[in-house]
């Protein structure tokens, strides 16, 4: 399922990219090397005058053979001082347009030399010597105009792959971790309650285990269904309830469709920590943390509501939602949204949507 | 010693008062659920000791500190503040890591003894209302302070915030001279001119000018200039 990539893989196939785009190119290389020179010597036995036979096919065979081979061990040797200066590299051009040239028609000469009793017309020598200098800059022009090309895409692709390398790492600090405050104060409290309420204890005790395994785990999905997430937002919230006691009051709201949902893990537990981090926490008297979700035209949209007014709530808030506005770019893209405002009653809502399907598992 | 507890967390509370209950010598003045209600437990309850949590609704415990006339002994709790225990750390101020460790309570309660015991055998001890035995919490930056007002040498103003000499230190604190000087002890502090108040007790030496005006020269090297008016209130106070 597309939706259950795990990010793991994402960055495993990140780093292989390189290595791969290595290959394709060593690929189109060997493919457009044979192609080439094969087409060339069929080219030169075709329209070569005097009989066609295998004296022909020899010397047009020891002429792009010899090609073929000094090309390649020109490339081998560029390759391997890929760092020279543009000078160095003309220079060694130069002589490779003149000794490659030298060594094709010397083949060539010897492989007609071999087959044929006949003497060698050094009439044909210096014509042939010139076509095989014309080729072989060809040869050099072709090659280094693809080989720029490369170089240039591949450092576009390099670009591209740390960009997304940074976005994945980002969007693992983003997914907001288990706040290490809250836990060393569960941890607090949990220990000051085992002697007060042990059976209360021991269940906080397996809602914390739970609530951890959740967060561990919520790094290796993109999403869950919303029951999850709410049963861990559950979780948390009787947690903070041991801390806050009276000062802190819950409603939830959600309806049967929206629980099978998927959400990205840790959003809604985000919201509600922002609540109760700037609506309840600050206010010695408490308030009230409303969930509430439910479906809607395709759209998930998620409420969460504390009783609190703006002022209080801007700051550090900014931080919190920011993230989760992040995490949900790089899931949904511009589809889903993340608002906070104020409404009446001294009460501040912090509103998600997003589209019941990722737009990949869409595309799936 | 009598001692404060502030935690807006029952069960934080608690957990301290069941830690506390081996040591004779501690007694549990009062516990406040906030900074409002710690701020006027401070202020009624006069602690030897305060335990306090740093995040609290309304103001946390630094912001509650900065606003006391007279600072107690304080150690800090905290679950996890990055921020805080940089500070702490910073200032040499006492902090516990919540939950409580036993080991590192009785190390805090045994350098809170020693402090109180310290405070007592001085000559400015802790019964001298409203003098030099006075502490103030200072906050720069990162760092903070709990000072005594008989350890600030000078005091400058720079604008509406004032900046204060003591030891090695010389933080801003955000409120002006004139401010802070309305609480100083006038036996113990001297406006020298405008923009500088000094510790009488921080004098090393003082010198005449030509024109009458009077150099004082405190106890780290620090050259202030007495004003001509101040110059003769501080000929009468020093008898020089």
């Amino acid at each position: 399922m597309a939706d259950k990539v795990k990010m793991v893989s994402v960055t495993a196939h990140l780093a292989t990219i390189p290595t791969r785009i290595a290959a394709y190119d060593r690929f189109a290389y060997y493919v457009a090397q044979l192609l080439g020179w094969g087409l060339y010597s069929v080219l030169i036995y075709l329209i070569s005058p005097g009989p066609k036979g295998a004296d022909l096919a020899a010397s047009a065979l020891a002429w792009c053979g010899c090609g073929l081979f000094c090309t390649h061990v020109l490339r081998i040797y560029v390759n391997r001082h890929g760092r020279h200066s543009v000078a160095q590299l003309t220079a060694g051009f130069g002589v490779a347009i003149v000794l490659i040239p030298v060594a094709m028609v010397s083949a060539q000469a010897l492989a007609q030399g071999f087959l044929s009793k006949e003497q060698v017309h050094s009439s044909g020598v210096v014509p042939h010597f010139f076509q095989a200098v014309l080729v072989i800059s060809l040869w050099c022009a072709l090659y280094f105009s693809a080989h720029e090309f490369r170089k240039r895409r591949a450092a576009e692709m390099e670009a591209l792959r740390l960009a997304l390398l940074a976005q994945v790492a980002q969007f693992r600090t983003l997914r907001s971790q288990l706040n290490p405050h809250f836990l060393f104060n569960s941890l607090n409290s949990l220990r000051e309650l085992v002697d007060e309420d042990q059976e209360r204890a021991k269940q906080l005790i397996t809602r914390l285990s739970g609530l951890l395994r959740y967060t561990l785990r919520a790094d290796s999905v993109e999403t869950v269904p919303l029951k999850e997430e709410l049963a861990a937002v559950e979780d948390y919230l009787a947690l903070e309830k041991v801390r806050f006691e009276e000062r802190l009051r819950l409603r939830y709201e959600v309806t049967p469709e929206a629980l099978s949902a998927r959400v990205p893990p840790m959003l809604l537990q985000t919201l509600a920590e922002n609540g109760l981090k700037h609506g309840i926490s600050k206010s010695p008297t408490g308030g009230e943390l409303a969930i509430a979700a439910a479906v809607n035209d395709g759209f998930l949209r998620i409420e969460v509501t504390n009783t609190g007014t703006m002022a209080e709530t801007s700051g550090s808030t900014a931080i919190g939602l920011e993230n989760a506005r992040e995490r949900l770019k790089l899931v949904y893209g511009e589809q889903a949204c993340l608002t906070l405002r104020v409404d009446t009653g001294e009460r501040v809502r912090a509103a998600v949507t997003i589209p019941l399907l990722t737009p990949r598992a869409a595309g799936t | 010693m009598r001692t404060l507890i502030i935690d807006d967390e029952r069960l934080a509370r608690n957990a301290l008062r069941r830690l506390l209950r081996p040591y004779k010598d501690i007694e549990i003045a009062g516990e406040a659920a906030n900074s409002e209600e710690g701020l006027r437990a401070i202020n009624t309850l006069r602690p030897d000791l305060v335990l306090m949590d740093v995040e609290m609704p309304g103001r946390n415990g630094f912001q509650l500190l900065e606003e006391l006339e007279d600072v107690p002994l304080v150690i800090f709790t905290t679950a996890f503040d990055t921020y805080a225990v940089k500070a702490f750390e910073a200032s040499a101020l006492d902090y516990l890591m919540k939950p409580i460790s036993s080991d590192r309570l009785e190390a805090a309660l045994g350098r809170a003894r020693r402090a109180l015991a310290a405070a007592a055998a001085e000559p400015l001890g802790a019964g001298v209302k409203g003098s030099a035995a006075r502490q103030i919490f200072v906050r720069d930056g990162d760092r903070c302070w709990i000072v005594r007002l008989a350890d600030i040498r000078l005091m400058e103003s720079e604008g509406n915030y004032t900046r204060l000499h003591f030891g090695n230190d010389s933080p801003i604190v955000f409120r002006s001279l004139s401010a802070i000087e309305q609480g100083l002890a006038p036996d113990l502090f001297f406006r020298s001119n405008r923009s500088q108040v000094i510790n009488l007790q921080c004098i090393e030496s003082v010198h005449n000018e030509i024109d009458g005006r009077l150099v004082v020269k405190l106890i780290k090297g620090e050259q202030i200039e007495v004003s001509r008016r101040q110059s003769q209130r501080l000929r009468q106070l020093l008898k020089f």
